[in-house]
């Protein structure tokens, strides 16, 4: 009896694991065959229906929606599928979605991404899509932004994402020009009670302080186009960098603690005078009803600060392969850069377009928060998309934090960043 | 002092001192929800604010009607309950027969078919996703209902036994073995006698099924990437943006996910006492 | 003592002979279904992961499928890490206080309702909701009621210490780290107080009656009569228990800010980090096999030692 038992428990083990491991064994044969299926001729007007995955803010996947219509009423063979994921899980799900077939067709995300997709061979050169022609109507600064080393990858849609300084008008007439007077209108404010601090910023993220760093002539790359560039993050300027940020503190200038929503609060209600914050929540305050300034931000010991600037754009799957999709896939593409449609963003999104025409359009031209952006950028530097950027960013948050919280010396941070950075890049395999 | 409806023997100054120890835990367990509650009245000028109060000054029902309006809030309860209820169904049709098994029958491998049940909950879950992302894929299971609802069960499952195991355990065994006198084969009364007995403890891992899948987001945000497939979970994180949230509207919809469950739970809470038999007592 | 020998008869008795109607198929008859699902949906992902904790996957050759073999050096990598040694650290002390509390208040507030006591249903519900809440939500409420300015527990702190009192929950890792053992303790006391109360009322009263009689304080009864036959059922729980707090990603990633900081992660945000932000997937694999064998060996060592107590 028992001896039944043991043979009918070893066949059923056997079995499962036959079956197991036959299926991994499939694998391959059958998605070569999808491939087959997928690319047989078919009639005209085949149904074609594109797979779209964005990362926007609320109001800009309204519009994007509207597009979207628009679109479809104009191709009824093609259908656009937005969906949307926040900035990491879009990374994580476009990576491990590269793994089977059910990834996006075309991610509309920051150029940053470029630095995860284009070594992961997730994406395709954006030039073999659409032709060369296709790129002479962008601006040149925005497509050198979209490129990875060298290759254009992505069409970029929107130039900024840039931090600026906010000011509240009711309290500050006119925007300091050095962070001195920044500091002596908050003094002032603060004796008189008007706001609890003067400044306010996302303490959280390095991306809110990094500009900082720029001021004391710091980067955290030697050099970024390097075939293996080295993190310069152990450097006197990084040490004026941490000992700036604690005096801020210490000085009550900035909050002891604030997260984005915080500090993006506290400047709602009025109780800091200055934020600095990026062209995608301008409209959250002035919605509000706040009288808004936008000003760069202002310099430190004559040197300004240098905010991160960095484009958003369309990248196309290296999962688009059939010809009838390609085709689709473009021509969504032109008609999301068009001008029209880059201008009915810009109201999403409030910073610049990058298709030349709309550009030029008196709706850019003549909006005094985009004039008051081209002013920052101009001292902005591009953000390194690169991989190994996620190592800086993953070496400079919680270093940033222990700073803020006096877990560690300003002089000690710099080596411990340096430190991180180097394991992080590391361990991505560089 | 001394009354029925209190146990024999306790002075006044005990019994009130329960009441406030039983009060104060009360409160801390239900103040987080009141706390939702309240930022999801608020209008949308002030969902950040330093006051206590529960229900907010101008309190308005304007976030409620807007997570209706600017999300696929309708798409994502249907969705979920679709895939919940799944979920439970199956979650539970799989488990009871393996619980009973484990609970009455003597086979090779018994004690430790038991304890690998306990085993699969101790690989961190989130790393089995690559494989089974793997798996769905191969057949053709990704972006389906199904392919999540195969995914939940078989996270349900293990638990499910335990608890049913538990319970049939306490079942005694004389119901049955008279069931067969009459003539009764086992399927019959396992049917007919067993199964209505246990009740409680099948009542309570469909809730346990329902309520993994009602909340899950890691897997479901894997496997499903349609927009019209989303499930509540992921279309609450997709509320939040990179920087932005509007908190008013999230926890509105945050309330509206939660008050169902809430609602079967209460509902279904006097089986949980005694019906949730890991080990039993008796023996 | 007679109660427990006679447990024992009757499970001997129940116990080894076989039901009159079983034939030698019907417990693989009822347990198929099941066991089809769990191999496939369960040990599938298993086998994979400890075959690719022995190699090295990187971004660079994720999508291709083709991981070269590199023995141990993913495990060696790890235990030769300081990092790995301060992070157990922290995950057991994380697991230890969380399941300490999880186990006491629930036990404790499962006492108090087993007592007559009008109104109990209404507090039992009460009691049980941060259970019937989704993990992540209520995860999400705690954050905010952490929150420097606007959070509920820091006006509550001003209010009655004056405004030094405030304490810096989300910024500084110390804090935040307490503030997710704070809500993680929260979210599991429902779970252990019914699984206790489960078992306190199939404890026959007339045990108690019998002590009363012999003149046993509350505490005597406590120890002698409530907590030996608990026991059964708190040990399942308990473990079960450790295993879940062990592994509980979801509160600890929130309350953190994707725990970053390495003051305030625990093995499991570990693994997810390296897995998901840097793609090291054979790495994180190799990790979620030691951490498999750590919850493994502790299990069985707790249980065979439960066991031998008695």
């Amino acid at each position: 009896m028992k001896n039944t038992k043991k043979v009918l428990t070893l066949l059923c083990i056997v079995a499962l694991l036959t079956g197991i491991f036959a299926a991994c064994g499939k694998k391959e044969a059958s998605n070569q065959n999808d491939q087959q299926q997928a690319s047989q001729p078919a009639p005209e007007q085949k149904k074609v229906e594109i797979a779209f995955w964005e990362q926007d803010e609320a109001n800009a996947r309204n519009t994007l929606d509207a597009l979207i219509s628009e679109f479809q009423s104009q191709n009824p063979n093609i259908t656009v599928k937005r969906t949307h994921f926040e900035t990491e899980d879009l990374r994580k799900n476009f990576t491990s979605a590269s793994l089977g077939t059910t990834g996006p067709d075309i991610v509309l995300g920051p150029n940053d991404n470029l630095g995860v997709f284009v070594p992961g061979n997730l994406v395709q050169s954006a030039e073999d899509v659409m032709g060369a022609d296709f790129f002479k109507n962008f601006d040149s600064v925005a497509l050198e932004a979209a490129k990875y080393y060298g290759k254009q990858y992505m069409i970029p849609d929107r130039n900024g994402n840039e931090l600026c300084l906010l000011y509240n008008k009711k309290l500050v007439l006119e925007a300091p020009k050095t962070f001195e007077e920044l500091m002596d209108i908050s003094k002032k404010l603060q004796s008189e009670k008007k706001v609890q601090y003067g400044l306010a910023f996302n303490k959280v993220e390095p991306f809110f302080t990094v500009p900082f760093l720029g001021a004391f002539g710091g980067q955290v790359f030697d050099d970024v186009n390097a075939q293996s560039p080295k993190p310069t993050l152990d450097t006197p300027a990084m040490l004026e960098w941490a000992k700036f940020l604690l005096k801020l503190q210490n000085d009550k200038i900035i909050p002891k603690e604030a997260d984005y929503d915080v500090a993006s609060n506290l400047f709602k209600e009025g109780k800091v005078a200055f934020l600095i914050n990026g062209p995608w929540e301008f409209g959250t305050y002035v919605k509000a009803g706040m009288d808004l300034g936008i000003a760069p931000i202002p310099s430190i010991n004559g040197k300004y600060p240098a905010p991160y600037s960095a484009v958003k754009g369309y990248c196309i799957s290296a999962g688009v392969t059939d010809p009838d999709k390609k085709a689709a896939v473009k021509k969504f593409l032109e008609f999301v850069n068009s001008k029209d449609a880059q201008l009915k963003m810009v109201d999403a999104h409030k910073q610049l377009p990058t298709n030349l025409e709309a550009l030029q359009d008196s709706k850019i031209t003549s909006d005094p928060m985009i004039a008051a952006q081209k002013e920052q950028l101009s001292k902005c530097v591009p953000m390194p998309i690169i991989t190994q950027m996620r190592a800086v960013w993953d070496a400079m948050k919680p270093v940033q934090q222990e700073l803020f919280a006096g877990k560690i010396k300003p002089e000690d941070a710099p080596k411990k960043i340096q430190k991180k950075a180097e394991e992080g890049i590391k361990a991505l395999g560089f | 002092m001394r009354s029925e409806r209190f146990e024999k023997g306790d002075s006044v100054l005990k019994i009130i001192l329960i009441y406030i120890t039983l009060g104060i835990f009360c409160a801390i367990s239900v103040y987080p929800v009141l706390n939702i509650l309240s930022i999801s009245l608020r209008p949308a000028s002030t969902v950040f604010s330093t006051s206590l109060k529960i229900i907010p000054d101008n309190a308005t029902f304007d976030n409620y009607i807007n997570a209706f309006l600017k999300y696929d809030l309708s798409k994502w309860l249907l969705n979920s309950l679709i895939i919940s209820s799944l979920s439970a169904f199956f979650g539970v049709i799989l488990s009871v027969t393996a619980g009973y098994a484990f609970s009455r029958f003597e086979f090779l491998g018994k004690k430790v078919g038991l304890s690998m049940l306990l085993v699969t909950q101790m690989f961190p879950a989130t790393m089995t996703l690559l494989p089974l992302y793997i798996m769905l894929i191969h057949y053709r299971l990704s972006n389906s209902f199904l392919g999540l609802v195969i995914v939940y069960i078989s996270t349900t499952i293990p638990f499910n036994i335990w608890i049913l195991k538990g319970y049939f355990d306490t079942i005694p065994k004389s119901l049955e073995e008279s069931a067969y006198v009459d003539g009764a084969n086992i399927t019959i009364s396992f049917y007919k006698i067993t199964l209505p007995l246990a009740a409680p403890a099948i009542a309570l891992s469909a809730l346990f099924s329902f309520m993994g899948a009602w909340s899950e987001y890691i897997v479901a945000r894997v496997i499903i990437t349609a927009s019209d497939k989303l499930t509540l979970p992921i279309g609450l994180t997709n509320m939040m943006g990179q920087f932005t949230t509007d908190w008013g509207i999230y926890s509105a919809a945050a309330l509206i996910t939660a008050v169902p469950v809430m609602i079967i739970f209460i509902c279904l809470s006097k089986y949980l006492v005694g019906g949730l038999t890991l080990g039993s007592v008796k023996g | 003592m007679e109660l427990k020998t006679l447990q024992n008869k009757k499970q001997n008795r129940t116990g080894h002979s076989r039901n009159m109607a079983q034939t030698r198929w019907t417990p693989f008859f009822f347990l198929l279904p099941s066991l089809i699902v769990l191999c496939f949906i369960v040990l599938y992902p298993l086998f994979y992961e400890f075959w690719i904790s022995f190699r090295n996957v990187t971004l660079l050759n994720l999508k291709s499928g083709k991981y070269p073999y590199i023995g141990f050096q993913n495990y060696i990598q790890i235990l030769t890490d300081p990092l790995f040694y301060k992070t157990l650290l922290r995950t057991l002390v994380w697991t230890a206080i969380n399941v300490f509390f999880h186990i006491t208040f629930g036990l404790f507030l499962a006492i108090l309702l087993n007592r007559k006591l009008p109104g109990k249903s209404i507090i039992r519900v009460l009691l049980i909701l941060p259970w019937a809440i989704p993990q992540y939500i209520g995860a999400i409420t705690w954050r905010g009621m952490f929150n420097i300015e606007y959070g509920a527990i820091n006006i509550l702190l001003t209010k009655f210490f004056g405004p030094n009192a405030a304490i810096p929950w989300l910024s500084d890792p110390k804090w935040s780290f307490i503030a997710a053992i704070i809500t993680n303790i929260w979210l599991g006391i429902p779970f252990m107080m019914m699984t206790c109360l489960g078992g306190l009322q199939s404890i026959p009263q007339e045990f108690y009656e019998a002590a009363d009689t012999d003149g046993a304080s509350g505490w005597q009864k406590f120890k002698n009569i409530t907590l030996p036959l608990l026991k059964p059922v708190i040990t399942p729980a308990a473990v079960l228990g450790t295993v879940w707090t062990f592994n509980m990603i979801s509160v600890i990633y929130v309350i953190t800010y994707g725990a970053e900081t390495e003051e305030a992660q625990i093995l499991v945000s570990l693994v997810y980090k390296k897995a998901f932000s840097y793609f090291r997937y054979g790495y994180s694999a190799a990790l979620s096999v030691i951490i498999f064998l750590i919850l493994m060996s502790f299990s069985s060592i707790f249980i065979k030692s439960q066991k031998l107590e008695d």
